[in-house]
């Protein structure tokens, strides 16, 4: 089996080639992953320490620890404390807005006599949050805006203020819904002259079991100590306080826990370093979290970026990008969601051991997904030191989105870039592949064309004005085919110049030969004289016809081309070829019309004497010579047929140049230069038309045809 | 009288062998090899015949050169061209320039003699009146064959010596066809067909320059020519 594949073509090469160019993207890809790894690990770094700058801030604090590491509301066998809030609380006494409670010992139940109190505290924007839950099976209101605070259901609260002073705030109101504390101690108040304390606003809403009191005050109000407690009055008429449950009582600054907002410091400290979409946590040994700020979460509503381009054609390529492209990238790359799971509030919840190990005094940052798997979080966990010891630990978390962001961002430039150099690059190798195998066929065709497949010089090349290789290489055939017409022209013309140079000497010889004869000479020496003559007419008969072609070309040059009837003309010759040669009969067959053509009668009649004298040359001795004349459309076909010898293969395109002559050499007849039939194609050529030589069908003869356009009859 | 021929030839065997010849005729003869040696001796007299090749030496049209200048000093001094070239571009040049002939180097020297003898008769008949029985009349054509002169209409056509003894061979017998190597006997001329084709169609074209609507010369492929009977 011999399969052929056709070898590719230049342009197929350079298309080829071009898939180099698919390098471009693969690269881009394998620099978007090593970008993606560094901003991992900068990420990393920058979290890791942002963790530890807050344990630092926080080192050797013991007070904040201690404080809230006992118990962070008072009550020592209680787990009360106040857990910051996430999320914006509404008055309105639902616990809907407060984060689910995580155990038992995140709401503890005080009981009293005919009254419990399930309190929940909670932190957030600088405010204390108080959601109280009662439960009361006679919820009494104050009678009126005037009655003791005291003569009703009511929530106690007591603070000693930074600046050391008790006050003992009571929500007591006349109905329920909004309402405000009162002041009933310090500063001119009194359970009967109460004031005012609009700072402490409260929402009052009653419950089958009771009623939900939930109140906000500033932080700024409360100092190192606080009690809270819900009081009972269970008749109406009485209206004494019968029962009263609470983690502590409000009477004096005595019973009040010790209380120290720790998250009003550590929030301080927080808040310099918040960052959206960042969570910092820190925690006590206990694993209860102590500040909590940030939230995984990019504020909502954060305008997009890139959106400043204002050129027409930027537009135009982001609409463009955003109907074909953006679709499947979507596909493909994942775009980083922000709706996810942020997971609960407890770091312990999420990543205890992570926590663990931090309060055990080691740093680490770990990856995590989140519980619904549409984000990576990297958690940072630092402990936090005091007196040589872990007092508790920091822990920062971020999502990968930004990172992952910026990487789906750079893919898909990365790749519609490629996409537009890929285009553009294959685009213009395509076309610049075209052009160069263009100018190359071109020039393989003008090449073609210049040397006829008899390997004569038809015309020149245009040599081209590229300055590049090919440019080069049109100039350098362009030269060498004008040498190669040069060389030919002087080969052609070489029989005139041999002929005018011969001349002289054989006008020496003449003319002394008749000198000569005008001498008396011996018979002997005539018959020299005689020899001699015989020697310079065959010489001077190869002058003729070496300088025919020449003087045949000149009288071309000046022939002024007449309308004539070629069937006469051919009529003519052949009646007269009839008496010239004995030895050869001539049929002759003409169109009854006449053909008309454009030219030279006495060139044709030239043309037709060479034609003949050939035929006559190679025919058989009595065999006849059938010159023919035919009308084809446009052309008229004028053929000689003469039985004899058929032509050598490799010279029947040859036949009709200069010089070229297949006739045996022959002692002491006239020589041949090959002139001949260069001559018919002279004449051929002049008017139009060509020869041709070809065998006849049978092998036994050669056809000569010479065609020559017509002029069409209107 | 003594015929003084002046040959300017550059080859001096040509140019000896053309002397003698001449000489043996009883000619007396100039020799020169180039065309100032020439001139310089013309200015100072003129010969009665002048035969020049068109090639001198280095000066390749300087046979013209001499031919325009001997013109100017002799309107009526025979010039023969012997040359080797012998195209048709070279031929009309040189009669152009008022050579009397123009003949290659093949012409054998009895045709050259013929042709001195009879360019020698024409100008010393000149001014002679003209004899009856040496004219050829063929309706509107006139041949004097003793001046060698042509007239078609009562208009002089301006034929060479060659060109005239074609036109006698042909216009002697009317609606004969002369074939080439008659007319060539007949104008003591031996050159290729091709030449006598040229010669043919200058001597078509100077009638026509006298009649545009001259057609008395018919060309016979494949035959010869022959002067029409209705002419």
């Amino acid at each position: 089996m011999n399969l052929r594949v056709p070898a590719p073509g230049l342009r197929t090469q350079v298309l080829l080639l071009a898939l180099i160019l698919l390098a471009v993207p693969w690269v881009g890809y394998r620099y978007v992953l090593e970008m993606e790894r560094f901003l991992r690990e900068g990420q990393e770094g920058a979290l890791s320490a942002t963790a530890r700058g807050v344990a630092t801030a926080l080192h050797d604090r013991p007070a904040l620890f201690a404080a809230s590491g006992s118990v962070p509301l008072g009550a020592t066998e209680s787990g009360l404390y106040v857990r910051a809030l996430s999320g914006p609380i509404v008055l309105d006494g639902f616990d809907a807005d407060w984060p689910a409670p995580g155990d038992a010992a995140d709401t503890p139940t005080y009981a009293g006599a005919t009254v419990s109190l399930v309190p929940r505290l909670g932190k957030r924007d600088r405010f204390l949050y108080v959601l109280a839950k009662v439960s009361d099976e006679h919820v009494i209101y104050r009678a009126n805006a005037k009655a003791r605070p005291d003569s009703a259901d009511r929530i106690e609260l007591a603070v000693v203020d930074p600046h050391g002073n008790f006050h003992r705030y009571v929500i007591a109101p006349v109905a329920a819904g909004a309402s405000q504390a009162v002041r009933v101690t310090g500063e001119g108040a009194s359970w009967d002259d109460p004031v005012n304390e609009p700072r402490v606003e409260a929402f009052w809403r009653e419950t089958r079991q009771g009623y939900v009191v939930e109140l906000r005050m500033p932080l700024t109000m409360i100092g190192p100590r606080l009690g809270l407690l819900a009081a009972s009055v269970d008749d109406s008429e009485r209206r004494e306080t019968t029962s009263m449950a609470g983690p502590t009582g409000t009477e004096h600054a005595g019973v009040l826990a010790s209380v120290l907002i720790p998250e009003s410091e550590i929030d301080l400290a927080l808040q310099e370093l918040g960052r959206t979409t960042t969570r910092i946590w820190v925690v006590d040994r206990e694993h209860r979290v102590l500040a909590q700020s940030g939230t995984l979460k990019p504020a909502a509503d954060a305008p997009p970026a890139n959106q400043l381009e204002t050129s027409v054609w930027s537009r135009a390529w982001t609409a463009l990008e955003q109907a074909t492209l953006r679709r499947i990238y979507a596909q493909v790359f994942r775009r980083p969601s922000n709706d996810f799971d942020e997971g609960t509030q407890d770091p312990s919840a999420l990543i205890g051991a992570q926590v663990d190990e931090a309060l055990s005094g080691s740093s680490t940052t770990r990856w995590r997904a989140t519980a619904d798997q549409r984000a990576v979080v990297l958690s940072a966990a630092h402990p936090i030191r005091a007196a040589n010891a872990v007092a508790g630990a920091v822990v920062v978390e971020e999502t990968t989105n930004s990172i992952l962001s910026v990487r789906t961002r750079a893919l898909e430039t990365l790749f519609s870039t490629a996409l537009v150099v890929l285009t553009l690059g294959t685009l213009t190798l395509f076309v610049f592949a075209t052009r160069l195998s263009t100018r190359i066929r071109r020039l393989r065709d003008d090449a073609e064309e210049a040397v006829d497949a008899q390997g004569r010089v038809r015309g020149g090349i245009a040599a081209s004005r590229a300055r590049d290789e090919i440019g080069d290489l049109s100039r350098s055939l362009s030269t060498m085919v004008k040498r190669l017409g040069e060389y030919n022209d002087y080969l052609e013309s070489m029989g005139g110049r041999l002929a005018h140079e011969i001349r002289t000497p054989i006008a020496v010889v003449r003319s002394s030969l008749d000198n000569l004869a005008l001498q008396t000479v011996p018979d002997d020496a005539k018959r020299y004289m005689d020899r001699a003559r015989e020697g310079l007419a065959r010489l001077s008969r190869v002058v003729a016809s070496m300088t025919e072609a020449t003087r045949l070309e000149q009288t071309l040059q000046q022939a002024e081309p007449e309308k004539f009837d070629l069937t006469a003309v051919v009529s003519g010759c052949v009646s007269g070829y009839r008496m010239a040669y004995g030895h050869n009969t001539f049929e002759l067959m003409v169109p009854s019309e006449p053909v008309l053509i454009s030219g030279a009668p006495e060139l044709i009649a030239q043309m037709l004497d060479k034609l003949v004298a050939n035929a006559v040359d190679f025919a058989r001795a009595g065999t006849s010579i059938v010159v023919q004349l035919e009308l084809d459309r446009t052309r008229a076909l004028l053929s000689l047929s003469n039985e004899g010898p058929a032509l050598p293969e490799n010279m029947q395109g040859r036949l009709f140049d200069s010089m070229v002559s297949i006739r045996p050499a022959t002692a002491g007849a006239d020589p041949h230069l090959g002139m001949g039939l260069y001559i018919v194609r002279m004449i051929a050529q002049f008017h139009g038309g060509l020869a041709r030589a070809e065998n006849r069908a049978s092998g036994t003869g050669v056809v000569m045809t010479i065609e020559l356009p017509v002029i069409l009859a209107h | 009288m003594g015929r003084k021929i002046a040959v300017v030839e550059d080859e001096p065997a040509i140019r000896e062998n053309y002397a003698d010849v001449l000489r043996k005729h009883g000619y007396e003869v100039a020799t020169f090899a180039s065309r100032p040696a020439a001139m310089q001796a013309f200015r100072t007299q003129l010969p009665s015949l002048a035969i020049i090749d068109v090639g001198l030496g280095d000066e390749m049209e300087g046979g013209f050169t001499l031919c325009r200048d001997l013109r100017a000093l002799s309107a009526t001094l025979p010039i023969i061209f012997l040359t080797a070239r012998d195209s048709d571009f070279d031929v009309v040049s040189g009669l152009r320039l008022g050579a009397d002939d123009y003949l290659t180097k093949d012409v054998s020297l009895p045709h050259l003699l013929a042709r001195i003898a009879a360019l020698f008769r024409r100008s010393d008949l000149a001014a002679a009146p003209t004899s009856q029985e040496e004219m050829v009349e063929r309706g509107s054509l006139r041949l004097d064959l003793k001046r060698f002169s042509v007239t078609w209409n009562g208009r002089l056509v301006d034929l060479t010596l060659t060109e005239f003894w074609m036109m006698h061979s042909l216009a002697r017998y009317p609606g004969h066809v002369k074939d080439r190597d008659q007319l060539m006997r007949d104008a003591n001329l031996v050159v290729d067909d091709s030449t006598i084709t040229s010669h043919m169609k200058r001597i078509r074209k100077k009638f026509l320059a006298v009649d545009p609507s001259f057609d008395a010369i018919d060309t016979v492929y494949g035959m010869g020519y022959r002067w029409s009977a209705s002419g």
